[in-house]
């Protein structure tokens, strides 16, 4: 009979318990990818996943889109107005404004459909009026204005009927003004304008102002 | 202490040894086998934007693909997704694309409970107008066990 030493023994029981313990690893590491659960692992009986992108796509104007610039109030008005489009109702641009950017209403923000898809159009703003301009409510004033750009007939139903509209509490705090029903995307009739205007009491809060716009476009009702 | 009690210690000694030693092992082969992870699938998501200069934005709202459409300088673009899996996994996010922040790294998924998570880009006011790529990758891992 052949003895075999302790320390072979030992040896053989180590070598057993690697392969064993690196036989382990090994299998757990090259499992198959899954679409179904591991083998044998009755608590699983599926291994499917998902991942869908949603149609809603939110993009900012930052504030210096529209660079209404530093100034001040003349003296002998009690404010000024200005915007990126010079017709606001009953209003002469820049009216008592000083040192102002008097040429922003050459610049109007636009938004265009870019995709294959119909889209609604809403917007977001970061404050109304008094959060946004400050000084003496009634004196002050946040207005945007959404319409088609001329000759286009991009948007099927303009939400404010293309006239300038305050901004309220309905347009900030997360809640959104659907500007734009159905915007189409054939080049041509694909683009939507925004104006905006403010007026700026004398006794607005000097330093700066700043407003952020969001547009919010979607293939359905959730915008 | 006689010849005979010496050995008999070290034959003891040498077997305890060699039983703890084989306990570490399979702890260990245990550890291994209950905490690895390994992917249960993964989608590698192209992205695109372009970034342009002036108050002009552009959508598109396909979502097939992470499209941010026409972000001016300065401004940003948002979408969410929503993950899922029919089993408890982590889900992690990866973006190789400039600007891009997605809400979170990783998500951790319920059985059949979706997960929404936000991506965003933020283009500096400096950026060079044109076109950006990348993709976004998901990664579904689980633990085995």
């Amino acid at each position: 009979m052949v003895h075999v030493s302790n320390n072979t023994l030992a040896l053989m029981l180590v070598a057993a318990v690697a392969v064993s313990a690196f036989s382990a690893w090994w299998s757990a590491s090259n499992l198959v990818p899954l679409e179904q659960g591991p083998v044998g692992y009755a608590l699983v009986d599926t291994g499917k996943t998902n991942f869908s992108i949603s149609t809603a796509l939110s993009i900012t104007f930052e504030n210096a889109l529209v660079p209404f610039g530093s100034g001040y109030v003349n003296g002998s008005y009690t404010s000024c107005s200005m915007g990126t489009n010079n017709s606001p109702p009953n209003r002469s641009a820049n009216s008592g404004c000083v040192d102002f950017n008097g040429s922003v209403h050459e610049a109007n923000l636009t938004i265009t459909n870019d995709g294959n898809l119909v889209a609604n159009v809403s917007l977001n703003f970061t404050g109304d009026a008094d959060s946004f301009i400050g000084g003496t409510g009634g004196l002050n004033s946040y207005q945007y204005e959404v319409s088609n750009v001329s000759g286009e007939a991009s948007c099927t139903t303009l939400g404010n009927g293309s006239s300038f509209r305050e901004v309220a509490d309905y347009d900030v705090n997360g809640t959104n003004a659907r500007v734009c029903t159905g915007l189409d995307y054939p080049d041509g009739q694909d683009t939507i304008q925004v104006g905006v205007w403010i007026q700026v009491p004398e006794d607005a809060t000097s330093g700066e102002h700043a407003s952020t716009i969001t547009a919010i476009a979607c293939d359905d009702g959730s915008c | 202490m006689n010849q005979h009690t010496k050995k008999h210690f070290r034959t003891t000694s040498s077997i305890a040894i060699l039983l703890v030693f084989a306990l570490a092992l399979g702890v260990l082969a245990a550890k291994l086998l209950f905490t690895h992870w390994y992917v249960l699938d993964q989608y590698e998501i192209p992205v695109q934007f372009k970034v342009v200069a002036g108050p002009h934005i552009g959508f598109d709202v396909n979502n097939s693909l992470l499209i941010f459409g026409k972000i001016p300088q300065g401004g940003s673009g948002s979408r969410s997704a929503t993950l899922a899996a029919s089993v408890r996994a982590t889900a992690v996010i990866q973006s190789d694309v400039p600007w891009l922040e997605p809400s979170v790294d990783k998500v951790a998924l319920l059985p059949h409970q979706e997960e929404n998570i936000g991506f965003t880009v933020r283009v500096p006011g400096n950026a060079t107008p044109g076109n950006y790529t990348g993709s976004v990758r998901i990664t579904y891992v689980r633990r085995l066990i």
